[in-house]
């Protein structure tokens, strides 16, 4: 696995600075831009190629939050493809009943306070989502070992999945 | 991708959508997630006391075409079946009958576990052992 931290010279991080990331970014596009060599050179041009789209690929993780979470979760194993994780019984629940409130707004789009409804309880979720993670992120940070935080991270990362496919949901309702 | 004209069918005519009273001892619920998608799903039994056959089953599901699809289809087969003959349903069966391709696979799986966590709530109301999953996916 390529380290885009190490790439971007950047700690590890799961907020990583955002004008930082922004300025290696346009700064190693720079350097590895394809008209800087020579267009005789295959063998540099698929090398600055290459480059090039580790460049992009590291700039579209470490911008999203979300997504450097995931990468961070895969850098230590914490995290496999399509992995069963199962999160509790009530918050599953609440998953069904925040999905079961965009339901009645999608069906009755007119009345605006099934809107609402289902917009504040997506916040409410979102909120405390927040509020949970900031101590999580702080101590990571701070931790020798990472592993147990990562872990309660972990936690959190899928939990965050299905607050934004609940969002999603709304905002291509609201769009249509 | 192109759906199956069985997943259609469901997806636009799922049968047995709603919920069972889940405080009857009768009733077992289960309710499972998808967690790398966000999709959840929520599927019921009611077993007939005196015949121990599921005569009732429903289902509701948030998540893509295939896994309303799966749990549609999960509710039908159900419907008079022994609580062993519901344990014994395999997630390859369903993926077989609506015909899923390789990267819906997961959710013919969520429909499988669905129905154990669902058998499963049954039992402990019953004052009966929860069945432990011996098969890995």
């Amino acid at each position: 696995m390529d380290n885009y931290f190490t790439l971007f010279d950047l700690p590890m991080s799961l907020c990583p600075d955002v004008a930082s990331v922004k300025s290696q970014f346009y700064k190693l596009s720079k350097q590895y831009h394809p008209d800087r060599v020579a267009q005789t050179d295959e063998a540099a041009k698929a090398d600055v190629l290459h480059k090039a789209a580790l460049i992009n690929d590291a700039y579209k993780t470490l911008s999203d939050p979300d997504k450097t979470m995931a990468y961070v979760l895969r850098m230590h194993h914490l995290l496999e493809d399509e992995e069963k994780y199962n999160l509790p019984p009530d918050f599953l629940m609440d998953m069904m009943e925040l999905n079961e409130s965009v339901s009645d707004y999608e069906d009755a789009p007119e009345k605006e306070s099934l809107q609402n409804q289902a917009h504040q309880a997506l916040v409410a979720q979102l909120d405390q989502w927040n509020a949970a993670i900031q101590p999580l992120l702080t101590a990571f940070e701070q931790a020798e070992d990472k592993e147990p935080v990562l872990l309660k991270i972990k936690d959190f990362y899928f939990r965050k999945k299905y607050l934004l496919r609940i969002r999603e949901r709304l905002t291509t309702f609201a769009l249509r | 991708m192109a759906y199956s004209e069985k997943v259609i069918d469901h997806y636009s005519n799922p049968k047995n959508v709603g919920t069972l009273d889940k405080a009857n001892k009768n009733v077992g619920t289960g309710l499972v997630g998808a967690p790398e998608c966000g999709d959840v799903m929520r599927l019921q039994i009611e077993v007939d006391e005196v015949t121990g056959i599921i005569k009732d089953a429903k289902f509701k599901t948030f998540g893509c075409g295939s896994a309303i699809a799966s749990s549609s289809l999960a509710t039908e087969w159900l419907k008079g079946k022994t609580i062993d003959e519901a344990v014994a349903i395999d997630n390859m069966d369903i993926v077989e009958e609506l015909n899923l391709p390789p990267v819906k696979i997961h959710c013919s799986v969520l429909a499988e576990d669905a129905i154990k966590s669902a058998i499963n709530d049954y039992r402990v109301k019953n004052g009966l052992p929860e069945l432990v999953e011996e098969k890995a996916h």
